[in-house]
């Protein structure tokens, strides 16, 4: 069912794909002096895609699964290799769609238009955007590799030119990093293309023909792993997140809204639709090991954020105890574990944008994010605290809230395989009660230190806040959507079905 | 009944949201009456629907789903029977008579801190409500973990003093272990029986499914009691509730006496076909309960601060109850938390009286002389003193000798559990009249008289409103509203309700006479009695230095932890891989050196030119076949 079904005759998914890099066109086309036409440019680009992406998730039918997707598009584009122009969403992708374009925009309304360079920044943030919608898109293997690559050169330079501190570094690192994720995927790709080959003696790179010829159980296992760099390292899955720290802390508010709401949750993504999709003899295999480095990512983040004073770093550290949950749930290999990472992609994705937000208002506001420094703001912003803490309540897993929602089925899923994990991460539940208050408090209660200049907030930032916290809300009591939408895709994975 | 019970809940949400969002621009009386009225309004539904249930109907509505897929089954639904009604009647009742006495009590904060207050304790209420009213496991948590928010937001209420900062972090972190417990007992109900909601779940059909006393079923038991036991600030969890006592008065009346605590022997009574079919974790219960008992009405003897002794005191009272839900009396359990509600919360509202008007010294050997100035608070704390002391046919005395009664004649090793409730029922009348002739004794030891004004009539009404249900509360017929839910309790013959009554009457005579001696007769005797104590005299005022240990195993590790993590083992260990590898390349790649410009667009186009080269070898040499 849906709510109502729309043409097949639209090219919905290329449209969505399209509009941010038109938007990006045009920007390029405005003199750089004309910084509000730039920035409306901008918005009007990506409010246009997140209506787009509404329209698709509401025509969304539930219950398909399996091979089959929806608004598929499918062209040919390099045949004699097999490599072709394949799009299509399920359940897997849908909502990281939504919450692409939700966070997009965010991050266009909460840029800088009086930043040096504004008009190549705004130009690459629209190509960012057109590039991690496709790589939620892309159903051939080279496509996705393209879409994948072409997320690196955007966010190179809007962390290494606009961003702060130790910026070329924390840049150079990620790449670095990346890079080397990618070739051990790229060399995966190819050999999954290979084993195709030797099998049917015709070349592909298309997800849906190679997820019905599963390579033999010793190849799986190294493709397993090829992917799983690329993944891991993107994620980040301990011990692979060194680049990430100084990566978020150095990025601009705008593009750590895109880069640890969204980005991070494509590994997660990528985990799910090719290791789980692709290779479900490797996953089985590489599973425990898997899950035990998410949990050690949940127990390191968090003690990490315990101890962090920079409230910046503290957020990405949570940032990383929260993807080590998702993890968890993917690979305890069950319908509620899986769905739970899911839902959790989604709801880290809102919750830690408004954090990062919120810390970068504060920022703005006193010139310091450094806990011991801030002290007491609740006195003179009370509005401001009440929407920090509904966000810093969500990011604990308050029950009621998005965050638990989560956790709740991660950790079932996860009780049903693997024991010890499932109690490990409840510490972790614990002690993200604990560094959270500790961030709140640290910032908005006792006494001031100084009598604080420190205004009420603005009703920019509320508009800006308002989606996020709505959805940590409505998702938190009511998220009997999500199931009903995604339970056909996550059944059908070859991991669950056998 | 099904909008009835809606309507008991969404009323006080009502209140929270309104207050919330709008309290600052509300004129104050306004803000007071939507937070009283909503609670009074939603007393008014409960009454509702007490005639229903009382008139033989059940509720178990499902309004909307939560979850569905792969066979786990979320409903929101609202489960109304004898039990849950109980509950709702108390938290709305009591809680409107601590609504009204805050409109008074909390007059002096400002616009913005009035409505804050409201919106906290009508968020309180509103979770109180889910908790008890919710028909399955993750409903149970959501309102769970909220009246643990609120408490937190209560505690926590003056923000700007860093001793409630902690205090309410303190609070929320223990409660979200017990959270956790919660939720793993919801893991194994779940994958064990099944279901989550309690229509299925707590059918004895198929709880008897499991081996009685089983891993499965005591594991479902016990982590059920994490959950309880941190809620309800029974050992080990405990060391909240003292702390806790920084929130504001009627604060610690509503959740930190009348309500929230006693969330762990709703979770138990409720759950109580789990436990039946579990034994040892009942017994569990029982033994934590009446430890806990005697443990905090020792500490409760030595301290000097108003608010701490009736927080001890209630930690030693739910004591009582974990007792009594433990060896099955669970009628018993229940009507003592009904009748301690009314006690307890009457208490801790004089209290808040008497602290105001000594401008908020809490230390009772600064108080005295409360007879002449604050007459009405005077009197009513001297009933709520003699009904949790076990004052013959009082409330207090009479549900509290259910409980020893059904402890002393079980089976079993309940007896020696009988025993240290007796012993317990001693300590409380000695530290409660301690409490009493210290701070509100006929002599004057400190303040100016002139300065003592009784409250205001809006506090002083709610208080005496309790005082009636202190002394007359034993007269409710409790125990025949419930046997729908607990069935049948095992009759006692005449003989051991005389007997056992007489032994609870000599053992509170002799607490009361001990404190007589020391605190009114002979004062210059309590500090010798306290000097030979010595050691034990510090060890009980320390708390048993339970804190210090916490701190010490968990809280520095913790840091400790963390320390290591940040400054050790994040740079030195996996960076220093990181760099060593990349040392590496640097060094081994020495003739390769021109090629590194360190430039991206130089590596991102050798990327594009390799990636080229190998479509192109696959286009022009694979030849597909």
């Amino acid at each position: 069912m849906s709510w109502y079904s729309l043409s097949p005759d639209v090219p919905w998914l290329t449209l969505i794909l399209v509009l941010p890099l038109a938007g990006a066109l045009l920007v390029a086309l405005v003199p750089s002096v004309a910084r509000s036409v730039i920035k409306q440019l901008g918005i009007l680009s990506s409010l246009f895609t997140l209506a787009l992406v509404a329209l698709v998730v509401g025509g969304f039918q539930h219950g398909i699964g399996g091979l089959h997707f929806q608004f598929e598009e499918s062209r040919q584009w390099i045949p004699a290799v097999g490599i072709s122009y394949h799009l299509g969403v399920d359940g897997l992708s849908i909502f990281l769609l939504g919450l692409n374009a939700l966070l997009y925009l965010l991050a266009v309304l909460a840029a800088d238009p009086t930043a040096p360079r504004f008009k190549q920044f705004m130009l690459l943030l629209l190509i960012l955007e057109t590039a991690t919608a496709g790589v939620l898109l892309s159903l051939d293997l080279i496509l996705f590799y393209v879409f994948w690559e072409a997320m690196l050169v955007p966010l190179y330079f809007l962390i290494g030119v606009w961003g702060e501190g130790r910026r070329v570094y924390a840049a150079f690192k990620f790449v670095i990093y990346t890079v080397l994720g990618s070739f051990a995927m790229l060399i995966a790709i190819l050999a999954v293309a290979a084993l195709e080959f030797q099998q049917t003696n015709r070349l592909s790179f298309d997800w849906v023909t190679l997820a019905q010829h599963p390579a033999g159980a010793a190849a799986q296992s190294l493709l397993f792993l090829g992917f799983a760099l690329a993944f891991a390292i993107k994620m980040p899955i301990f011990p692979l997140h060194t680049w990430l720290p100084p990566a978020y802390t150095s990025a601009p508010v705008p593009v750590v809204i895109v880069f640890a709401g969204l980005v991070s949750k494509l590994g997660a993504y990528g985990f799910i639709r090719f290791n789980l999709g692709l290779f479900p003899d490797g996953t089985r295999q590489w599973a425990p090991l898997m899950a035990v480095l998410a949990t050690i990512g949940i127990l390191y983040g968090a003690f990490m954020a315990l101890s962090q004073t920079d409230l910046k770093r503290l957020v990405a550290y949570a940032s990383m105890s929260h993807l080590g949950f998702i993890g968890l749930g993917i690979f305890s290999q069950n319908v509620l574990g899986i769905e739970g990472a899911l839902i959790q992609m989604i709801n880290h994705g809102v919750i830690i944008s408004a954090l990062f937000l919120i810390v970068g208002m504060i920022e703005r506001r006193t010139g310091t994010r450094d806990r011991t420094q801030l002290r007491g703001l609740a006195r003179s912003a009370p509005a401001f605290a009440a929407l920090f803490l509904v966000a810093s309540l969500a990011a604990l897993g308050l029950p009621g809230l998005n965050g638990f929602v989560g956790e709740f089925l991660i950790v079932l899923g996860a009780w049903s395989r693997f024991l010890p994990l499932a109690v490990a991460a409840g510490v972790g539940i614990v002690l993200a009660a604990w560094y959270v208050l500790r961030m709140y408090q640290g910032a908005f209660q006792e006494t001031p230190v100084q009598p604080a200049q420190f205004g009420e907030i603005r009703a920019l930032d509320i508009g800006l806040l308002s989606p996020l916290l709505a959805l940590m809300v409505v998702v938190g009591v009511s998220p009997g959507f999500f199931p009903a939408a995604v339970e056909a895709t996550v059944k059908a994975l070859p991991v669950i079905v056998r | 009944m099904s909008v009835l019970a809606l309507l008991v809940l969404l009323l006080p949400l009502a209140g929270f949201l309104i207050n919330a969002l709008f309290g600052r621009a509300l004129a104050r009386q306004l803000v007071g009456w939507v937070g009283a009225g909503s609670v009074g309004l939603a007393f008014g539904s409960a009454l509702a629907v007490l005639v229903q249930v009382a008139g033989g109907q059940q509720l178990d509505h499902t309004y909307f789903t939560w979850w569905n897929s792969a066979g786990f089954e979320i409903p929101f639904n609202l489960y109304i029977d004898p039990l849950s009604t109980l509950m709702a009647l108390v938290i709305t009742g009591v809680g409107f008579m601590i609504h009204v006495y805050s409109i008074g009590y909390m007059a002096g904060e400002d616009r913005g801190g009035f409505s804050r207050f409201f919106a906290y304790m009508n968020l309180f209420v509103f979770s109180m409500l889910l908790l008890v009213l919710s028909g399955n496991f993750v409903w149970l948590i959501v309102g769970w973990a909220g009246v643990g928010l609120s408490s937190y937001l209560l505690i926590g209420f003056w923000y700007e003093r860093t001793s409630a900062v902690l205090a309410a972090r303190k609070a929320f972190v223990m409660n979200v272990i017990g959270d956790v417990g919660m939720m793993f007992a919801a893991f194994v109900i779940f994958l064990n029986l099944k279901a989550l909601d309690y229509g299925t779940v707590l059918q004895p059909d198929r709880i008897h499914q499991l081996p009685k006393g089983g891993t499965v079923i005591t594991a479902i038991c016990l982590l059920l009691l994490v959950g309880a036991v941190a809620k309800s600030a029974q050992l080990p969890l405990h060391t909240w509730l003292p702390d806790a006592m920084e929130g504001p008065t009627p604060v610690s009346a509503l959740i930190h006496a009348a309500t929230m605590v006693t969330a762990g022997v709703y979770l138990v009574a409720r759950m109580h076909a789990l436990y039946d079919w579990a034994p040892a974790a009942a017994a569990t219960v029982a033994i934590i309960g009446a430890v806990t008992a005697l443990f905090a009405a020792t500490i409760g003897t030595a301290q000097v601060d108003i608010k701490r002794i009736l927080a001890y005191s209630t930690m030693s009272q739910i004591g009582y109850m974990f007792l009594a839900v433990g060896i099955g009396a669970y009628t018993a359990g229940m009507f003592h938390f009904m009748t301690h509600a009314f006690f307890k919360a009457l208490l801790f509202m004089a209290a808040g009286n008497v602290i105001h008007a000594f401008h908020e010294d809490q230390d009772i050997r600064h108080m005295g002389n409360v007879r002449s100035g604050l007459p009405i608070t005077f009197w009513t704390f001297l009933i709520g003193t003699l009904s949790i002391s076990g004052f013959p046919l009082m409330a207090g005395f009479v549900s509290k000798d259910e409980i020893i009664r059904a402890a002393l004649t079980s089976t079993g090793g309940f007896v020696l559990l009988g025993v240290l409730a007796l012993v317990t029922a001693g300590l409380t009348a000695f530290y409660m009249f301690r409490l009493f002739l210290t701070a509100f004794g006929w002599e004057w030891l400190g303040h100016d008289e002139r300065h003592l004004h009784e409250a205001p009539s809006v506090q002083t009404v709610p208080i005496m409103i309790l005082a009636a249900g202190a002394v007359f509360g034993g007269a409710i017929p409790v125990g025949s509203f419930l046997k729908p839910v607990f069935g049948e309790s095992p009759a006692i013959g005449s003989a051991p309700f005389f007997g056992v009554a007489g032994l609870s009457i000599l053992v509170a005579v002799i607490g009361f006479a001990v404190a007589y001696q020391l605190y009114a007769r002979r004062p210059e005797m309590a500090a010798v009695v306290r000097r030979r104590l010595g050691p034990v005299h510090a060890m009980v005022e320390h708390k048993y230095y339970v804190d210090e240990l916490y701190d010490l195993v968990f809280v520095r590790p913790g840091f400790a932890i963390g320390r290591l993590l940040r400054d050790f083992i994040e740079p030195r260990v996996i960076d220093g891989l990181v760099d060593g590898t990349a040392e590496l390349f640097r060094v081994e790649a020495a003739e390769f050196r021109s090629l590194q410009t360190g430039r991206v667009r130089n590596y991102a186009l050798v990327t594009l030119v390799g990636a080229g080269f190998i479509a192109g070898y696959l286009f022009f040499f694979v030849r597909p076949a």
